[in-house]
């Protein structure tokens, strides 16, 4: 038996070796890639189903929370039912001053692509999602994902004909060039194990407001610039250290993703980072 | 048998890409291809596994981004702790079971870490690894038992061991 067990641990890791080897050469790209075409009507149909299920038993956990959570909602409305009287009158302003910025037209020749998000890597390790357009919808390697209302998702990282993996900008490996609105700070987000964003390479002479909105910048060239991140959560001044610690607090919950939108129009420039 | 293994297998394999990582929490997000063969190997046979655990790591690295064969030499300890069951070293199979889920779960988050790292996915000071293993190893253990006592019961004549009552 012990033989017999040899014999199958050497042909598991040279069959294994060959592979990645081979994965990471692109070979087994049409076969990976007929595999999963049947598969992710079916994983779109699991997702769908336990998505509710799993935003429930989440919800449960957190019953505590929820109430904290429910009374601060109620006066956040409160708030904002009568910020609302005067966001009214200056709707029509704004409307103006947005075809001015041409922010819409702008956002529109990137020539987003929707996209359900169908799975998630079930490796731990990282923070990837799975979506159900690929290569046929004109999705390629490196392109910039924005969630429904424009919020950074993360960039693309493996492509089939029709499916694509995700990498979250949570993900450890993801960084990302970015500035804190108002201030105008400039630093690189970065992705941590656990999922939480930090704001890195922040100078300590700096002003950091908490809440202010993080976005992207276009340093770097990775990304088009002004996509919203996150907000600032935590500063944190040690004077021992040669930058400030600032936490973000991700503009997406990640988890509930449902739908995105893949910018095909937006080409980034190789710089490095995320 | 493998009629009925390779696409519960595939089954398990989407849930685990499909339907666990909808919750938010990695305390609840069990490794179930893992788990499935962990209890497999004790309850059923682990000669059985050679066939099943590579099917399972190939199931697992299609439906994620890794390259093709991660996840089949990250489960092939799996196997190899599958047949310390024929030693009968632990006096119950349902512990045996627990052992060797958590045992696995280990060697699968290291070899998955070395394997990706080698293949140019640095974990930056290794602490993906850190905040992954130990919910992995407690959720796994947790979910064993719900996987062993099933598949316990369809083993009659499944196991050409020595042992020929159960134990647990």
């Amino acid at each position: 038996m012990t033989s017999r067990l040899f014999v199958w641990a050497t042909v598991v890791v040279l069959l294994s070796a060959a592979g990645i080897k081979g994965s990471q050469a692109g070979l087994l790209s049409p076969v990976e890639g007929l595999i999963l075409r049947p598969l992710a009507p079916v994983q779109r149909l699991l997702h769908a189903v336990a998505q509710p299920v799993a935003d429930f038993v989440t919800n449960v956990g957190r019953y505590g929370d929820l109430r904290a959570e429910n009374q601060r909602l109620r006066t956040e409305n409160e708030r904002l039912r009568s910020e609302n009287a005067e966001l009214q009158e200056a709707r029509h302003e704004v409307q103006e001053l947005e075809t001015l910025l041409g922010v819409k037209e702008g956002f529109r020749q990137y020539q987003p692509v929707a996209a359900r998000v169908v799975g998630r890597d079930p490796n731990h390790l990282r923070q990837v999602i799975a979506i159900d357009q690929g290569q046929d919808a004109g999705l390629r390697e490196g392109m910039v994902v924005v969630g429904e209302g424009g919020s950074l998702v993360g960039r693309v990282e493996k492509v089939y004909g029709d499916y694509a993996f995700v990498r979250l900008i949570t993900d450890h490996q993801s960084s990302v060039t970015a500035l804190v609105e108002g201030s105008r700070v400039t630093g690189v987000v970065n992705g941590s194990a656990e999922g939480r964003l930090t704001l890195d390479l922040v100078p300590p002479d700096t002003n950091v407001a908490v809440n202010a909105n993080v976005v992207t910048s276009n340093l770097g060239g990775n990304y088009p610039d002004a996509l919203l991140i996150g907000r600032v959560s935590k500063v944190e001044d040690d004077p021992s250290r040669h930058f400030k610690a600032v936490q973000v607090e991700p503009a997406l919950d990640f988890s509930s993703l449902e739908f995105v939108l893949v910018l095909t129009g937006f080409q980034p420039r190789p710089l490095g980072g995320g | 048998m493998y009629y009925v293994a390779v696409p519960l297998l595939l089954l398990v394999a989407l849930a685990q890409s499909a339907v666990l990582p909808a919750f938010a929490t990695p305390w609840l997000r069990p490794d179930l291809v893992l788990v499935l063969l962990a209890a497999w190997a004790v309850a059923r046979s682990p000669e059985e596994l050679m066939v099943l655990a590579p099917l399972g790591g190939v199931w697992l690295d299609l439906l994620g981004p890794a390259p093709v064969g991660v996840s089949v030499l990250a489960l092939a300890p799996v196997v190899l702790l599958g047949f310390l069951t024929e030693l009968g070293i632990v006096s119950s199979d349902l512990l045996m079971a627990v052992f060797v889920t958590v045992a696995g779960t280990v060697l699968f988050y290291l070899i998955q870490a070395a394997v990706l790292d080698l293949s140019g996915y640095s974990l930056a000071s290794l602490d993906a690894l850190r905040a992954a293993l130990l919910p992995g190893v407690l959720v796994n253990a947790a979910v064993t038992p719900v996987l062993y006592f099933p598949l316990r019961a369809t083993r009659s004549g499944a196991r050409s061991t020595l042992r020929s009552t159960p134990r647990f």
